[in-house]
């Protein structure tokens, strides 16, 4: 029975990952795009890797989907037009198709030859959990053993809000009037029910990840989008200039997390290593500090400003 | 006893999933599909859960399957609601 659900499952993403790229409507082609992060977590739960079920579904189809949506909203009836149907030429299509082809044979061949051989890292990691102070391994694997990882990747997610910003200002795009002022009174009742609900989802994520799935990008991905509900609902406002304080939330994490693994050098004797018995306190600290810089750095890519300020309504 | 009771619930709730399929693929307009995929949708998900909900084997999952039923159905019609609204108003503009 479950057979034929993953069967079914697998064709339905092969064949929306085809209508994706061949739809020439962009706005038909973002929706099939966020259906597939959706069936994609789908996948991933199947798979029995709630970790990534809950960041594709939280970040690929959530964020990433509204990130689609509002650079859609930014474009002009033209620029839509031509975004469906600029074709590339056929060489480069050519070119394009055998590459993925000749990637996912890779992939395939790959994936099929590992067999978990015994003292592999991941034998390594589950036998040494209990030095990583957090009983879920993904989050031991992410925060400890392979910590570097982690702290780089908040640079990459620093760089991109910082990319991101210096390009949209060169966007002409401004917000309508008619896109921000909320006049239904649906919305602020559904803003005020749901984000304080999606935000108490967020925190519980982030420290859920030190014992069961989650951890802090599936909750700050979560809280991120609380903040595109209060956005939308006109409670946030996008500005132009950025206060002290948004820096500091934005780079707590990589502060907090280098600090952690600096200052206790001298009483370890290594970069990021961590005294056993304050390893759960450390963990959560770091996990809280990275989520919300995160979270932040999501929502500042979403409304494309260097700013946020509480709205009147 | 419970298990075909949950069948038939599950079954009743999939039927009302199926029929609202069938009017946003057949319907004309866009008020119509609307109507179709959130009135059928949010019976067929109601009768899904508490099928569900009848196999449950702890009170917490019970309440946490309705908590997820009410939140789905808060937000498909307001959802809904704007969707429709948007359309009127471009509608008007011409």
């Amino acid at each position: 029975m479950m057979a034929l659900f993953d069967v079914v499952l697998v064709f339905t993403l092969v064949l929306l990952a085809w209508r994706c790229v061949t739809v020439t409507d962009v706005f038909r082609a973002i929706v099939v795009f966020i259906v597939i992060g959706l069936l994609l977590g789908l996948a991933w739960a199947r798979l029995e890797a709630p970790d990534l079920a809950l960041a594709e579904t939280a970040i690929g189809a959530g964020l990433l989907g509204v990130l689609l949506l509002g650079t859609w909203r930014a474009l002009d009836a033209g620029e839509r037009h031509a975004c469906g149907h600029h074709r590339a030429p056929v060489p480069a299509r050519w070119l394009a198709g055998i590459g993925s082809a000749g990637f996912g044979l890779a992939m395939l061949v790959a994936l099929t030859s590992l067999d978990g051989h015994p003292g592999g890292a991941g034998e390594l990691a589950l036998n040494n959990l209990d030095a990583a102070g957090t009983e879920q391994p993904v989050t031991a694997v992410l925060l400890n053993f392979r910590s570097y990882d982690t702290l780089l990747e908040m640079g990459v997610v620093l760089m991109a809000l910082i990319g991101a910003l210096l390009c949209r200002a060169a966007l002409t795009y401004q917000p309508r009037a008619e896109d921000v002022t909320v006049d239904t009174p649906l919305v602020p009742v559904l803003v005020t029910a749901f984000a304080p609900a999606v935000l108490l989802m967020g925190v519980y994520l982030v420290w859920a990840g030190t014992h069961s799935p989650g951890g802090a990008f599936q909750g700050g991905a979560t809280l991120a989008g609380a903040g595109v509900l209060l956005v939308l609902g006109g409670r946030l406002h996008g500005v132009p200039h950025t206060a002290l304080i948004t820096r500091a939330l934005l780079i707590l994490g990589t502060v907090v997390f280098t600090a952690a693994g600096l200052l206790l050098i001298p009483l370890e004797g290594a970069f990021m290593a961590y005294p056993a018995d304050f390893i759960y306190p450390i963990m959560l600290v770091i996990e809280y500090s990275l989520a919300l810089s995160i979270a932040l750095s999501l929502l500042l890519l979403f409304t494309g400003t260097h700013g946020l300020r509480r709205g009147e309504s | 006893m419970i298990n075909l009771l949950a069948g038939a619930f599950i079954i009743a709730g999939l039927l009302f999933f199926l029929a609202g399929t069938v009017g946003l693929l057949r319907f004309p307009d866009i008020y119509s599909r609307l109507h179709a995929v959130t009135k059928a949708d949010n019976a067929g998900l109601g009768l899904l859960a508490v099928g569900i909900a009848l196999l449950a084997d702890t009170w917490r999952l019970v309440l946490l399957i309705a908590l997820l039923w009410m939140v789905a159905v808060i937000a498909s019609s307001v959802a809904c609601h704007l969707v429709a609204r948007h359309h009127l108003r471009e509608e008007d503009q011409g």
